[in-house]
């Protein structure tokens, strides 16, 4: 801890003899980002993550009684800070001094500069800190038993990382949209991948709770807890380590990657050699075929299938550049051609799981009314509608008749945090799929004072200004669309390091938003810039906020 | 009992073999329709690979090629330093976009008119950012 605020005061008094700080901070960056350069790199995000972790093991020590299985957890815990500390003390320190201090630091990078983004690692560290301290729980069971406390302890750690990796990937997936300018607010891109991956896995753990503690496939929910950490181990050695943007910068500091893989092989080792070990231990029973649980273990195989897709589409490209010299790169369709009906396919789950307390005979009728209803709509809306836009929309529409129905007939809801999250699962889909539809993107050319008509909107380009602020300069554009939306896009040009950057201007509201993204000057005056409409963001964005409530609130009403 | 949860083993083995197949068939098959190659322009003169279809071409932008043309279009010269290819692209490109750093260009080969007709430019501000192999030659 000492440490860690030792760091952070030579970041804040620019004390650029410290490797780190002279590589990642400058004289003229705001004091908040200072803060923030701490983590922008591998050697303080890895030593941001022990603090985490040993302060969230100290937490949950205080809060967790005298156990059976408090002694196996601090141990495996300990274990687990005692291999990241050896690796940052020789390969990724962060307190490498420099013999002659630097005047002035290369500044961190600009793309950085976002008070989005200066939280948005921290957030994703710590969920992948607490999967590492859920795992320490499924690991302490392996040895002292699966008790009804150990499950209270492992659903509420299970709870609370799965809250916070999703709402760290919400904030990444915010700042995409805002910062990147390219008006997505996910790109399947291997850095994202690679954080969903521990996500995925860890949403299967979630729902294998719920049977699992009828002794039913205990050996799966451990098998998942295990996979969920050595996932974002490898989510968070991987990230920052160079491996993903270029093969050629992991070889340019092996002894680092090395490392990292053999820390990697140590623990999947370890943890498979526990679980062959302690196999008998978790001698349970199988779920019952139509079961509530079985629906789980369906939900289950579902999601271990899209895990599959993502791991194979992330990997794939960076193991043929490793083995065959060939770079080559797998588009966004191939996850989204894959992904999407497998969603729909867990939303069908959780949609008969609504109902299925019903007779056999009145579910028949009532998927018989969803074909019906869903063919009309076909039929009646414009043919450029995607079939499974109208699926989710079914879904979406047969969830909320039910949540209302059962709410007036009893009063209250059973699971309101199952409901409200499958609820916010539907919309959030039914979000994207809209968005994916219907946004459009057009480039244009326009010269300051001029007005133009594309996609139904107007575009009137009224002036261009140039400002100048502490580390950057700026040149702000200004917009106006239909008359009353005022957009400025912005180009920064940082003044050290000179590079450029573009400040995408967005303005929301529910069913679209309206993006402009400058782009150059011509020589006779006029600019090039994208012009977009997206829509249903703020859906998505609100659908993730509800999903993250009923995360929180299904946590919290255990505690 | 024990014969029941026999048969709730069976069908969930198979429900998981079932799946598993499935995955793997359709993982394949989308594989198949969307994977791009990088290539170099001397690769993708070399005749060694497929360019009929669409691909990535990478390299650097050479000094003094880039050209803007009415509206939107821009040409530029996409070089390894042994052979380079004319690009021919229509839109915004990206700020970190400039002559003599690293580009990625995804579209595909005009043979007759022997130009690179890009759909999408990806600057990369690393100048090391080259497709490994010219690295290696160098």
């Amino acid at each position: 801890m000492g440490g860690g605020v030792y760091l952070l005061s030579k970041f804040l008094t620019n004390d650029f003899s410290f490797l780190y700080v002279a590589q990642n901070s400058n004289v003229l960056l705001p004091t908040f980002y200072k803060v923030s350069a701490f983590w922008s790199a591998h050697e303080g995000s890895f030593y941001l993550m022990i603090l985490l972790l040993s302060f969230a093991s100290s937490v949950g020590l205080y809060i967790s009684k005298d156990h059976a299985f408090t002694s196996y957890v601090i141990t495996s815990q300990g274990i687990i800070v005692f291999t990241y500390l050896l690796f940052m003390i020789f390969v990724s320190s962060p307190f490498l001094r420099l013999d002659f201090a630097p005047a002035n630091g290369a500044d961190l990078n600009p793309l950085l500069q976002d008070p989005l983004l200066a939280i948005h690692p921290p957030i994703i560290f710590s969920g992948y800190v607490f999967y590492a301290v859920t795992f320490c729980y499924v690991i302490a069971g392996l040895f002292s038993g699966f008790s009804k406390e150990l499950f209270q302890h492992l659903k509420i750690w299970a709870g609370i990382s799965w809250f916070t990796l999703s709402f760290g990937i919400l904030l990444g997936s915010i700042w995409a949209y805002y910062e990147l300018g390219w008006g997505g607010y996910w790109f399947w891109d291997p850095v994202e991948n690679i954080s969903l991956m521990p996500w995925i896995a860890g949403t299967a753990l979630t729902h294998s709770l719920v049977y699992s503690r009828d002794k039913l496939l205990l050996s799966w929910m451990v098998f998942l807890a295990i996979l969920t950490f050595l996932l974002s181990v490898f989510g968070s050695f991987i990230v920052r380590s160079g491996i993903l943007n270029s093969v050629h910068s992991f070889a340019a500091d092996p002894s680092r990657g090395i490392f990292l893989l053999s820390i990697f092989a140590l623990f999947s080792l370890i943890s498979f050699a526990l679980f062959i070990k302690n196999f008998t231990k978790m001698e349970s029973a199988w779920p019952k075929v139509g079961s509530r649980n079985y629906l789980v273990v369906l939900n289950n195989i579902v999601l271990s299938g899209i895990l599959l897709v993502v791991f194979i589409g992330t990997l794939y490209p960076i193991l043929t550049e490793v083995i065959f010299r060939q770079k080559l790169s797998i588009g966004p369709d191939y996850f989204s051609q894959l992904i999407s009906p497998l969603v729909l396919v867990l939303i069908a789950l959780f949609t008969y799981e609504q109902f299925m307390s019903l007779s056999v005979k009145t579910i028949f009728k009532l998927s018989g009314l969803l074909v019906v209803s869903a063919t009309v709509l076909f039929i009646v809306l414009p043919a450029n509608v995607y079939l499974n836009l109208i699926f989710s929309f079914v879904f979406l529409v047969v969830l909320a008749i039910k949540a209302i129905y059962d709410f007036q007939q009893r009063g209250t809801l059973i699971q309101p945090h199952k409901v409200l999250g499958h609820f916010s699962v539907a919309l959030m889909t039914l979000a994207i799929i809209f968005n994916h539809n219907f946004s459009e993107r057009v480039d244009i050319r326009i010269s300051p004072g001029d007005e133009i008509k594309v996609m139904n909107a107007d575009i009137q380009f009224e002036s261009i200004d140039i400002v100048a602020e502490q580390n950057f300069d700026s040149v702000k554009a200004n917009f106006v669309v239909n008359e009353n939306i005022t957009l400025t896009p912005e180009k920064r040009i940082y003044k050290v390091g000179g590079q450029i950057t573009s400040e995408t201007a967005v303005n929301s509201n529910i069913v679209k938003d309206y993006l402009i993204v400058l782009g150059d000057r011509f020589e006779d005056g006029s600019w090039s810039a994208a012009f977009s409409i997206k829509y249903g963001i703020l859906i998505i964005w609100l659908s993730a906020g509800l999903l993250l409530v009923s995360m929180l609130y299904g946590t919290i009403r255990r505690a | 009992m024990i014969r029941k949860n026999r048969a709730n083993r069976i069908y969930l083995i198979c429900t998981f073999i079932f799946a598993a197949v499935a995955i793997v068939y359709f993982v394949l098959q989308a594989m198949n329709k969307n994977i791009d190659l990088y290539l170099t322009p001397t690769q993708a003169k070399s005749g060694q690979y497929e360019i009929d279809g669409s691909f990535k071409l990478g390299g650097m932008v050479a000094i003094d090629s880039i050209e803007t043309g009415s509206e939107l279009d821009v040409t530029f010269v996409v070089t390894d330093f042994k052979n380079s290819m004319t690009v021919n692209y229509s839109g915004v490109l990206p700020s970190l976009f400039k002559e003599n750093s690293g580009v990625v260009a995804s579209g595909f080969y005009d043979q007759d008119a022997e130009i690179f007709v890009a759909e999408e430019i990806l600057a990369k501000h690393d100048e090391n950012y080259m497709p490994i192999k010219i690295e290696v030659e160098n």
